[in-house]
């Protein structure tokens, strides 16, 4: 069965969207999930993660960028953002999303975010064919397919599960 | 033929895998420092570890708050030592042992040519300077590999580069390596492993070697790598704690892309705010007026540097509307300065020499002012990292900061 995900978009972001500008430095000691969420998206408006709650993100080229501090990623969990779509991912934010079961999805279609889709508009991500679909302009987009193994640790709820259920994928080499 | 991602990625999975396919690899070494151990402290306990996986080497530095401002910071430190105490990790560094982690990681010899290292951290990339594969993880993955000893990992796309010539006097690796954040797509570099070889290496120190790696960070690479020469068998020999192999590609190794780049025609290199791929040549930004200079890093805090600032600075007297903090990479460099008289330089130019620590480069101190501009050694200059979002961040090398606050401006 596919790998889909379907929510509004709360907000729209541009490239490069640094771990600083999801999670500021100066709370990087901060890791329980109450406190993580307070300080989503602080520096850009203190207001905004009350308005992305159960809703998509979405972001161009480089999303995630700089730290890999994991709260950058968490936040976005915690704060019940429902799913991330961008042109690209920064590597450690996109390990950190798969790893806490968190859907990035790439939207590598030709065409540029804006053309995608607008606020408030409604996105179906098919992880599994690439799909991304703009269930309010009804317009599909052909994007690059999840790898597979990636898909696993979304179903899987993360990392900590897949290396439990699967010790074969841990086997010592030949 | 293979490349030096090939070699340490293939040996590490067992499999010879190709660019986009999956595999656990691993690891030799994981590092944490204080914000990354208090993340994968509470994990360990959620997975319920008993011991950590066997034959993995475990490395603890604080660095990032140190000295701790504030009780949050000195609760993070106390999460760190009692972590450090419960699972008996034999290599901690406590505040006044060791430094900036990634220096610190290299000059006690836990990041090795040819070896897999795994730390809470993005600037674990500067290891590629010794011929050793960093990859920069969040707690999660570095919990994993505490309790199975592996990571998994994609097969990224290789990019190589051919050096050849030599840096003009006065420009350095930190201009090589803005120049070429400005010049590669960000597309290009993103998940990629770039790789170093070429006759232009040997002419490159391994400080200069280590800056390079560390600033390719910003790219979003997913790890550097330098070719070992017998400069990197020499710096093995004195600092590896452990086995270790120094490599360089094999003859016709392939890449997904290739570059060629005479290290002549580099020439001093800022990196404009915000980012550090916002890159121009000094020649276009000087007249800037600035507030502060920050001198140190895991960029830029090596002895290298800070050599290189005293010669500027030496008998002179920094502008007086200018501050400048100087901030060793680690205890040993610091020694070292003292033993030098580079320290002494400093202050009697009118700079602040701090401890060693990560510091002004993530606003942990010296923060800046709304309006207020720095020039700065370091690797990031996103808004708000040094303190107000309203603040301004030029990236630069040590020898332009140094000739920046003497005359209170950019310049060159």
């Amino acid at each position: 069965m596919d790998y889909i995900k379907r929510a509004k978009v709360g907000v729209m972001l541009g490239e490069h969207v640094n771990t600083d500008a999801i999670f500021p430095a100066r709370y990087l000691v901060l890791f329980s999930p109450e406190e993580v969420k307070k300080h989503l998206f602080e520096d850009i408006d203190p207001t905004l993660s009350g308005r992305v709650r159960g809703m998509a993100v979405t972001g161009d080229a480089d999303f995630g960028c700089g730290s890999a501090r994991e709260q950058g990623l968490t936040a976005l969990k915690y704060g019940e953002v429902e799913m991330l779509v961008c042109k690209s991912f920064s590597r450690a934010f996109y390990r950190n999303g798969f790893n806490n079961a968190f859907p990035l999805f790439t939207a590598d279609c030709p065409e540029p975010m804006a053309e995608i889709v607008s606020e408030g508009d409604e996105l179906e991500a098919n992880f599994t064919t690439g799909e991304l679909r703009n269930l309010t302009t009804n317009r599909a987009f052909r994007c690059s397919p999840t790898p597979e193994f990636l898909i696993a640790l979304l179903r899987e709820d993360g990392i900590w599960n897949m290396v439990n259920n699967h010790p074969e994928l841990l086997e010592k080499r030949p | 033929m293979r490349n030096m991602t090939q070699m340490i990625l293939w040996e590490k999975t067992g499999k010879e895998l190709l660019c986009g396919e999956t595999a656990f690899a691993d690891v030799d070494v994981v590092m944490t420092h204080d914000v990354g151990t208090a993340g994968v402290a509470p994990l360990v306990e959620q997975y319920g570890l008993e011991h950590f996986a066997p034959g993995l080497e475990m490395v603890v530095i604080l660095d990032h708050f140190v000295p701790a401002s504030n009780l949050t910071q000195a609760n993070s430190h106390v999460i760190a030592r009692n972590f450090v105490k419960k699972w008996n990790v034999e290599h901690f560094y406590e505040v006044g042992r060791g430094g900036i982690c990634h220096q610190v990681m290299l000059e006690d010899g836990f990041a090795r040519s040819g070896q897999l290292v795994v730390a809470t951290d993005a600037h674990v990339t500067t290891y590629g300077g010794a011929g050793c594969m960093g990859l920069g993880v969040g707690v999660t993955d570095a919990a994993i590999a505490l309790a199975t000893g592996k990571i998994w990992v994609r097969m990224p796309k290789t990019i190589g580069v051919h050096l050849t010539g030599e840096l003009s006097s006065g420009v350095t690796a930190k201009d090589l390596s803005i120049e070429l954040l400005r010049t590669f797509p960000f597309s290009q570099l993103n998940y990629a492993v770039v790789e170093f070889f070429g006759p232009g290496i040997s002419t490159l120190s391994m400080d200069q070697r280590f800056c390079l790696c560390n600033m390719l960070s910003e790219g979003g690479i997913k790890s550097c790598l330098v070719a070992g020469d017998a400069l990197t068998e020499e710096y093995m020999r004195v600092h590896a704690r452990g086995s270790y192999r120094v490599i360089a590609p094999e003859e016709g190794a392939k890449y997904d892309l290739r570059r060629e780049v005479d290290l002549g025609d580099v020439v001093p290199m800022v990196a404009l705010p915000h980012h550090p791929t916002n890159g121009a040549p000094l020649s276009e930004v000087r007249g800037k007026p600035i507030q502060q200079a920050f001198i140190g890093s895991c960029t830029n805090g090596r002895l290298e540097d800070l050599r290189a600032a005293a010669e500027i600075l030496q008998g002179k007297k920094i502008n007086e509307h200018v501050r400048l903090v100087v901030t060793p990479g680690s205890q040993k460099i610091l020694f070292q300065a003292i033993e030098e008289g580079l320290i002494s330089v400093f202050i009697a130019a009118g700079a602040m020499v701090t401890n060693p620590s990560c510091g002004a480069c993530i606003g942990a101190s010296s923060l800046l002012a709304p309006g207020e501009r720095c020039i700065s050694t370091s690797n990031r200059n996103f808004r708000g990292r040094m303190g107000s979002v309203d603040a301004e961040i030029y990236l630069a090398s040590p020898v332009t900061v140094a000739k920046s606050a003497l005359v209170g401006m950019i310049t060159d």
